[in-house]
C-alpha cells in the first residue's frame, strides 16, 4: 500500500497549481495637485466622471500577461483597494500601470460614474498583483468631504483703491491648507482673491483685489486637493455700498416663517440708505431638500419702510416653496442652524450684507417663552436669598439658558440686558435667578438697530419696570416678559425725569373728561386708547389708540421726532350708523382667553348735556382675522408702471357679525409686486373667501416705489360665494386704471365696530365703573331724565349697579342694582383691593381673606367742588371665597384725607393712591397703605374699618402742569398713564399730552 | 481537481500488473508473425511538436518502453512513454492602462508520462495505432513588464497515436504522429487545450 499512497502524493504535489511572481510594495501615495503633502488628501466627491488621480509609489507592481493562447489575450492589472472607513476595491479601469515601481489609480466620489463615496477618514492602500501577492501601507490617504459655500460678504463694503476684504462662510476648509478662490461673472474678469486665510473649518477670509469691476460674481473655492464649490452670484462687488446692516429678530423657529426687521445704519461718507423700491434681499442657507447644498434662499415679502428700515419674512418653514404652507412638518424648510449671512441689495444698486457671525439663526425647536414672573412686583430690596428666588415660568428654555433685566437707562436709545444671579436648577420651564445689584461687566447694551455693544453701566435696583429675558446661550433665541415692577417702599410715586423717561407721544388732540384704557390684541400686545371725551367745547365721538412697548413707552403715529395717537377713523363711539359723541362715559376692559380683548363704554354726556343708559362694545381686532393674502402675480398687459407696488387686502363683515357687525378686520400681511422696467403691467391677487364676509377692500400704495405702509384704498369689491366644503379663492386683478385713495388700511389695534351690550338701569354721566373678575360695578354719575332713582335732572347719583360676563366670553348680561353709596357722587373714582393690588392685605393666613375684593370709591362731587366732610372714601366688600356680594354694602371708609375729583384712585402693590383736582387749578396726591399697618407689614384688609389711615399728601405734580382735571387715566403694568384733561376744573383747554407715574 | 482519476490510475496499476505477468510464450497465439526480438520495445524519438495554440512549434524529446502482450495474437502491445517540448510564444499587449505596447514571452515546458495500448499489424512494416491516458506537467513563465512570472500545474490528458515501423535489425526504425489532449487552465494561458499533433516523429525501437 505505501506505493500507491506515495505515488498519490506525488501526483497531487504535481497536478495542484502554483503561481509565482513578484510580491509589491506600497511606499506611499502622492496627490498630483499637492505632491509633498502626506497622506495625500483626496476629496470624495467631484472629479468628473473618472474621480481623482493619486500616485501609488513602491515596487513589484507586476500587471501580468493572460489568456495569452486563447483568441483575446489581455493583461491583468494589479488590484488596489482602499480600506478605512469604507472600503473601495477599485474597478480595473481605475488603475492604470506606470511602471514596477509607480501606479496611478482614479479614486471614485459621489459624483463619479459609477459613484463610490468614500467616508472621510484615514485610509490604507492595499496593492495586489495578479498573482495574488500583496502589499499595503497604512493611512497612505486620508479622504477629505468637499468644500461648501454658504455666504460671501464683504462687511465692510468694497474699496476700488484698496484690497476689500470678504468673509466666506461654509464648511470643509482645512486650518493648514488655505484653498484658492476666484470670482467670475458674466461678461466680467476671473478675479482671483488675495490674502486668503482658513480662520476656521467654517470661514476664510480674503481680499477682492483693487480695482476689480463692479458686478455680480460667482465665488469658486477650491480647496488644494481640488475639490470645489461654486456659489452662484455669492458675491456682489458694488462700491456703492448701504451701511451697517442689522437684523431684528435674529432668529426664527424652523416651523414659522420669521418676519424680521433689517435696519441700515450709514456710518462712512459713501453710505447709502434704503433708496425706495423693492430691496433683493437673500439668506445664504442650505434647504431640507438638499442639507449639502447652500443656495441663495429670497426673503419674502421684502418691503421698503424708510430709508434706514426694510423688512422682510425668512421662509424658515417654506424656504423656495410656495405658499400656502400645508405641511406642518416644513419638509421645504431652511435646514435649522446657522448663523446664516443675509445680503440686500437697494435698487439703487448699493449693497449690504449682515455676516453669519451676526446673521439669522433657525431654531431647531422654538424659541423660548415666557407665561409668568414670580413674584412680579419686588421693592428696591430685591431678592437676595436663594430661597426667594425671582422664578420664571415657560417653556423651551434652552440648555444654559440665563435670566436677564433689561432696561433702558434714561437719556439714552439703548437697551441694557444685565445677567441676573443664577441660583437653583435650571429647566426648560422654569429658572431661578436673584434680583440684585449687577455690575456693568455683566451687562451689554443693544442699539436701536440690534447692534450689541459694551455697556456703559450696570442695574441698579431702583423703582421702574424691568423687562424680564431669557436668553439662550447656545443660540440668539431670547423671550422678553413685560415686566418686573420694582419700587421703593420707602418713597412716594414719581415721574422724575430721573426715575421715569417722559413721554413724547401725545394725543391727537385736546382731549378731557374721557376714559383711558389698555387693551390687548390676539397677539398679547397691549394698546392704549382714549375714547370720546371733549376739546373743551365740544364732545368727541374720536378713539385713538397707542401701542405700548414693553418698558411701558407709546409708539404711535410719528413724524420725525414727534409721535400722536392714531385715530381710529372707523370705530368712533356709536352703535349706530353714526358716531354718538360723548363725554364723562366711563369703560372697562373684558379680555377673553385665547380670544382677543373688548372695550365697553357705559353711560356718558351726550353734546345736549344728557345723561347715557348705553352700553357699547367694540373688539379689539384680531390679527388672525385678517385675509390670508396669497403672493400676487404680474400679468400684463395693464397699465400700472415700472416699480415696486405693496398690496393688502381686508375683509368688511357682515352686519350680523356678532363680534364686530358691518366692520373691517385687520389687514392682510403686505405682498410687494414689482412691475417690470417695460411697465404696462396688472397684478393679480388671490385668497381665500372668508364666509361672513360682505366685501373685501383693497389696499395699494399710490405710486411705484412708494414706501411700504402707505396703502390707500384702491377698491371695494363684493365677497362673493363662500359656502361649501371648498369654496373658491376670491382673486381681483388690479389694471393699474384706479388711483388709490382714501382710507388707509387699519392699524393693528384698530377696534371693530361698536356695538349695543345692554343698558344701564339708570342714565349716569360722570360716572365711574371697575370690572371685579367676571362682574363690572358701575356708581355714581349724575341722571338727566327724572324717574326711578333720577328725582331730578342733574341730581348726581348714589346708585350702584352690575352686570357679570358669561365665563370666558365678552358677553354682558344685564345690570341690575348692587346697593346704595352713603354719598351721591360724580366724577369720583373706583379701585380694587384684593390679592392682586394689595398682596400683602389680602392673604391665605388666617382670617383666609385672599379671594376677597372691595370696590373703594374715591373723592368725587356732587356736582361742584369736591366732596368734603365724611365718607371722601367708601368702601363695600364685593366678593368672597363664596363669590360676589350679593348685596354690597357700602360704608364710609375712616380714612383721614381730602376729596379729589375728576382724577383718578388705584391700589398697586398694597398702596392706595388718589389723585385728582382740589378745585380750581388744584391738584392734591395723596398715598398710603390700602389698609395701614407698616411698610414691612402692611395691615390686612378684613372689615370695612381696616380701611383706615392718612392718604398722606405728596408733591409729585404732572409734568404738563396742573390737576390734568378729568383727564383719562388708567394703571398698566408699572405705570399710571395720565391722558389729557384740563388745566382748571373750572374748564379750559385741555392738554393733548400724556405722562406717566411710576409707583 | 485532476487528481481523482489519476490516483485511481495509479491505484489500480500495481494489481493490474499479475494479469500481464504470464509468459508471453505461454498465451501467445502462433497466428502472429514473430517478432524480430522479444517483447520488450524500447525505443527513443524526436520530433516537432506544434500545439492548437499560439506557441510556437517545438522539437520534442521522448521515451518509450512498451511489452507485446500476447494478446490479440500477439499484437497489442502496452507502451509506457515520457515526452517532453518546450515551445513558446512571443507576442505585445495593448491596453489603455498601460503606457504603451508591453511584449511578453510565455514559454510552456510541457513533460507528459503516458501509457497506451497500441495495436501492431505486424510484418515486415508494421503499421501501428493506439491510445492511452497520459500525465502532463505543464509549467509556463511569462516575462512581461519587467517581471517573471512562473505557474505550474499538471493536469490529464490522452493521446491517440498511429505510426508505422519498418524492421532494421534487432528493431525496427518508425515514424508515428501523437495527437494530444490535455488542457491547462494558467491565468498567463487561458483555459485552452495545449496539446496537438506531433509530426514527422521518428525513433528507433528496439525489441528485446
Amino acid at each position: 500500500m505505501r506505493l500507491p499512497v506515495a505515488a498519490a502524493l506525488l501526483t497531487l504535489v504535481a497536478c495542484s497549481r502554483t503561481t509565482e511572481g513578484p510580491t509589491p510594495s506600497v511606499s506611499g501615495a502622492t496627490n498630483p495637485r499637492q505632491p509633498g503633502l502626506q497622506p495625500a488628501r483626496v476629496c470624495n466627491a467631484q472629479g468628473g466622471t473618472a474621480g481623482w488621480r493619486v500616485s501609488l509609489a513602491g515596487s513589484g507592481f507586476a500587471p501580468m500577461p493572460q489568456d495569452v493562447l486563447t483568441d483575446s489575450p489581455r493583461v491583468g492589472l494589479p488590484e488596489v483597494t482602499l480600506r478605512g472607513a469604507s472600503t473601495a476595491t477599485l474597478p480595473r479601469e481605475r488603475v492604470f500601470f506606470v511602471s514596477a515601481s509607480q501606479l496611478d489609480v482614479d479614486v471614485p466620489t459621489r459624483d463619479t460614474s459609477p459613484a463610490q463615496e468614500l467616508a472621510p477618514g484615514n485610509y490604507s492602500v492595499e496593492v495586489k498583483n495578479p498573482s495574488g501577492t500583496t502589499g499595503q501601507l497604512a493611512d497612505a490617504l486620508l479622504v477629505v468631504p468637499p468644500p461648501t459655500l454658504t455666504s460671501a460678504t464683504a462687511p465692510e463694503g468694497f474699496t476700488q483703491t484698496a484690497p476689500s476684504p470678504v468673509e466666506l462662510v461654509g464648511t470643509g476648509f482645512r486650518a493648514d491648507e488655505a484653498p484658492t478662490v476666484v470670482i467670475r461673472g458674466a461678461g466680467l474678469p476671473e478675479v482671483t482673491l488675495t490674502d486668503v486665510t482658513v480662520v476656521s473649518t467654517t470661514r476664510v477670509t480674503a481680499n477682492v483685489p483693487p480695482n476689480t469691476p463692479a458686478g455680480t460674481y460667482d465665488v469658486v473655492l477650491t480647496n488644494p486637493e481640488g475639490c470645489a464649490f461654486t456659489l452662484p452670484q455669492g458675491l456682489v462687488v458694488s462700491f456703492v455700498r448701504l451701511g451697517t446692516l442689522t437684523l431684528d429678530p435674529r432668529f426664527g423657529w424652523r416651523r414659522q416663517n420669521q418676519s424680521i426687521t433689517i435696519f441700515n445704519t450709514p456710518s462712512r461718507a459713501e453710505d447709502q440708505t434704503f433708496s425706495g423700491g423693492l430691496p433683493e434681499i437673500v439668506l445664504f442657507a442650505p434647504l431640507k431638500t438638499d442639507p449639502t447644498k447652500p443656495v441663495e434662499i429670497p426673503l419674502r415679502r421684502a418691503a421698503f419702510v424708510n430709508g434706514n428700515t426694510v423688512t422682510a419674512v425668512v421662509p424658515t418653514c417654506s424656504g423656495n416653496a410656495a405658499l400656502p404652507l400645508t405641511d406642518p412638518e416644513c419638509p421645504n424648510g431652511i435646514v435649522p442652524g446657522g448663523p446664516y449671512a443675509v445680503r440686500v441689495k437697494d435698487p439703487s444698486g448699493a449693497a449690504g450684507s449682515v455676516t453669519a457671525e451676526n446673521g439669522f439663526t433657525v431654531l431647531e425647536d422654538p424659541a423660548p417663552s415666557i407665561t409668568s414672573i414670580a413674584p412680579s412686583a419686588i421693592t428696591t430690596n430685591g431678592l437676595t436669598e436663594p430661597t426667594n428666588p425671582l422664578v420664571v415660568t415657560g417653556s423651551n428654555f434652552g440648555a444654559n439658558a440665563k435670566v436677564q433685566l433689561l432696561l433702558k437707562p434714561i437719556g439714552s436709545q439703548n437697551i441694557r440686558a444685565c445677567d441676573l444671579t443664577a441660583t437653583g436648577t435650571p429647566g426648560t420651564t422654569e429658572l431661578r435667578a436673584l434680583v440684585t445689584n449687577v455690575a456693568a461687566d455683566k451687562c451689554v447694551e443693544y442699539t436701536p438697530t440690534g447692534t450689541q455693544v459694551a455697556a456703559t453701566g450696570g442695574f441698579a435696583l431702583s423703582e421702574g419696570l424691568y423687562v424680564v429675558r431669557v436668553q439662550n446661550t447656545n443660540n440668539p433665541a431670547y423671550a422678553n416678559y413685560s415686566g418686573l415692577i420694582v419700587t421703593n417702599p420707602a418713597a412716594n410715586p414719581t415721574n422724575a425725569g430721573t426715575k421715569v423717561a417722559p413721554l413724547t407721544t401725545k394725543l391727537t388732540g385736546a382731549r378731557a373728561n374721557f376714559p383711558l384704557v389698555v387693551a390687548t390684541d390676539d397677539l398679547g400686545q397691549p394698546y392704549l386708547y382714549a375714547l370720546g371725551g371733549t376739546n373743551g367745547t365740544t364732545a368727541l365721538a374720536s378713539v385713538e389708540v397707542a401701542p405700548v412697548t414693553l418698558f411701558g413707552e407709546l409708539g404711535g403715529q410719528c413724524t420725525g421726532s414727534t409721535c400722536t395717537f392714531l385715530t381710529l377713523e372707523r370705530s368712533p363711539l356709536g352703535a349706530g350708523a353714526s358716531p354718538v359723541a360723548r363725554r364723562g362715559h366711563t369703560a372697562v376692559v373684558r379680555t377673553v382667553p385665547g380670544d382677543t380683548s373688548y372695550v365697553f363704554v357705559l353711560g356718558g354726556i351726550r353734546a345736549d348735556g344728557t345723561a347715557m343708559t348705553t352700553v357699547e362694545r367694540a373688539q379689539v381686532l384680531k390679527v388672525a382675522d385678517a385675509p390670508a393674502l396669497q403672493p400676487p402675480t404680474v400679468d400684463a398687459p395693464g397699465s400700472l408702471p415700472a416699480g415696486t407696488f405693496y398690496y393688502r387686502v381686508s375683509a368688511i363683515l357682515s352686519p350680523t357679525d356678532p363680534k364686530n357687525p358691518g366692520g373691517e378686520t385687520l389687514p392682510s400681511d403686505e405682498y410687494p409686486v414689482t412691475v417690470g422696467a417695460a411697465g404696462g403691467g396688472s397684478t393679480t391677487l388671490t385668497w381665500p373667501c372668508l364666509p361672513n364676509a360682505t366685501g373685501y377692500r383693497i389696499y395699494r400704495t399710490v405710486g411705484a416705489n412708494a414706501a411700504s405702509g402707505s396703502e390707500l384704498l384702491l377698491e371695494q369689491v363684493p365677497a362673493s360665494d363662500c359656502t361649501g366644503a371648498t369654496p373658491p379663492p376670491v382673486s381681483y386683478t388690479d389694471t393699474g386704471t384706479t388711483t388709490p385713495a382714501g382710507d388707509a388700511p387699519l392699524p393693528p389695534g384698530a377696534l371693530g365696530k361698536w356695538a349695543g351690550a345692554g343698558t344701564l338701569l339708570q342714565e349716569r354721566g360722570n360716572a365711574a365703573a371697575r370690572l371685579v373678575d367676571d362682574t363690572v360695578y358701575v356708581t355714581g354719575g349724575f341722571c338727566s331724565t327724572v324717574g326711578t332713582g333720577c328725582a331730578s335732572a342733574g341730581t348726581s347719583l348714589a346708585s350702584v349697579e352690575r352686570a357679570t360676563f358669561t365665563a370666558n366670553t365678552a358677553d354682558l348680561g344685564t345690570f341690575s342694582a348692587a346697593g346704595t353709596l352713603t354719598r351721591a357722587r360724580q366724577r369720583h373714582s373706583l379701585a380694587v383691593a384684593n390679592a392682586v393690588t394689595a398682596p400683602n392685605a389680602f392673604t391665605p393666613a388666617t382670617p383666609d381673606n385672599s379671594q376677597d375684593a372691595w370696590l373703594l370709591v374715591v373723592g368725587g362731587d356732587a356736582g361742584g367742588a369736591p366732596l368734603t366732610g365724611t365718607g371722601i372714601i367708601e368702601t363695600a366688600q364685593v366678593k368672597s371665597s363664596a363669590g360676589p356680594t350679593a348685596a354690597p354694602a357700602f360704608t364710609q371708609a375712616p380714612y383721614n384725607t381730602a376729596s379729589t375729583h375728576g382724577g383718578w384712585a388705584e391700589i398697586a402693590s398694597n398702596y392706595l393712591f388718589q389723585a385728582g383736582g382740589t378745585g380750581g387749578a388744584g391738584f392734591a396726591f395723596r398715598s398710603n397703605l390700602v389698609c395701614g399697618g407698616t411698610t414691612r407689614d402692611p395691615a390686612r384688609c378684613t372689615a370695612p374699618t381696616s380701611f383706615d389711615g392718612t392718604l398722606g399728601a405728596t408733591s409729585v405734580a404732572y409734568l404738563s402742569g396742573g390737576p390734568r382735571y378729568l383727564s383719562g387715566n388708567v394703571l398698566f403694568r408699572a405705570f399710571v398713564y395720565a391722558a389729557g384733561g384740563f388745566p382748571n376744573d373750572a374748564g379750559g383747554t385741555p392738554t393733548d399730552t400724556v405722562e406717566r407715574l411710576i409707583y | 481537481m485532476n487528481a481523482l482519476p489519476l490516483l485511481t490510475l495509479l491505484a489500480l496499476a500495481p494489481t493490474a500488473a499479475p494479469a500481464q505477468t504470464p509468459a508471453p510464450q505461454e498465451t501467445a497465439p502462433a497466428a502472429a508473425s514473430p517478432e524480430p526480438g522479444g517483447r520488450i520495445l524500447l525505443a527513443p524519438k524526436l520530433g516537432f511538436f506544434k500545439t492548437t495554440t499560439p506557441l510556437n512549434g517545438a522539437f520534442f524529446l521522448g521515451a518509450e518502453a512498451g511489452y507485446l502482450t500476447p494478446l490479440l495474437d500477439n499484437r497489442l502491445a502496452i507502451v509506457a512513454e515520457f515526452n517532453f517540448h518546450q515551445p513558446d510564444v512571443r507576442g505585445t499587449l495593448s491596453d489603455p492602462q498601460l503606457p504603451g505596447d508591453a511584449p511578453y514571452t510565455l514559454t510552456e515546458r510541457e513533460m507528459a508520462i503516458l501509457l497506451s495500448a497500441v495495436y501492431r499489424f505486424e510484418g515486415t512494416l508494421t503499421p501501428y495505432v493506439g491510445a492511452g491516458p497520459g500525465l502532463y506537467l505543464h509549467r509556463a513563465q511569462a516575462e512581461a513588464f519587467g517581471s517573471t512570472y512562473t505557474e505550474t500545474e499538471g493536469t490529464l490528458g490522452f493521446q491517440l497515436l498511429g505510426g508505422l515501423e519498418y524492421k532494421l535489425g534487432p528493431g525496427g526504425a518508425f515514424a508515428e504522429v501523437h495527437y494530444h489532449f490535455t488542457r491547462v487552465g494558467f491565468l498567463t494561458t487561458g483555459d485552452v487545450n495545449i496539446g496537438g499533433f506531433l509530426a514527422a516523429g521518428v525513433g528507433y525501437r528496439l525489441h528485446l
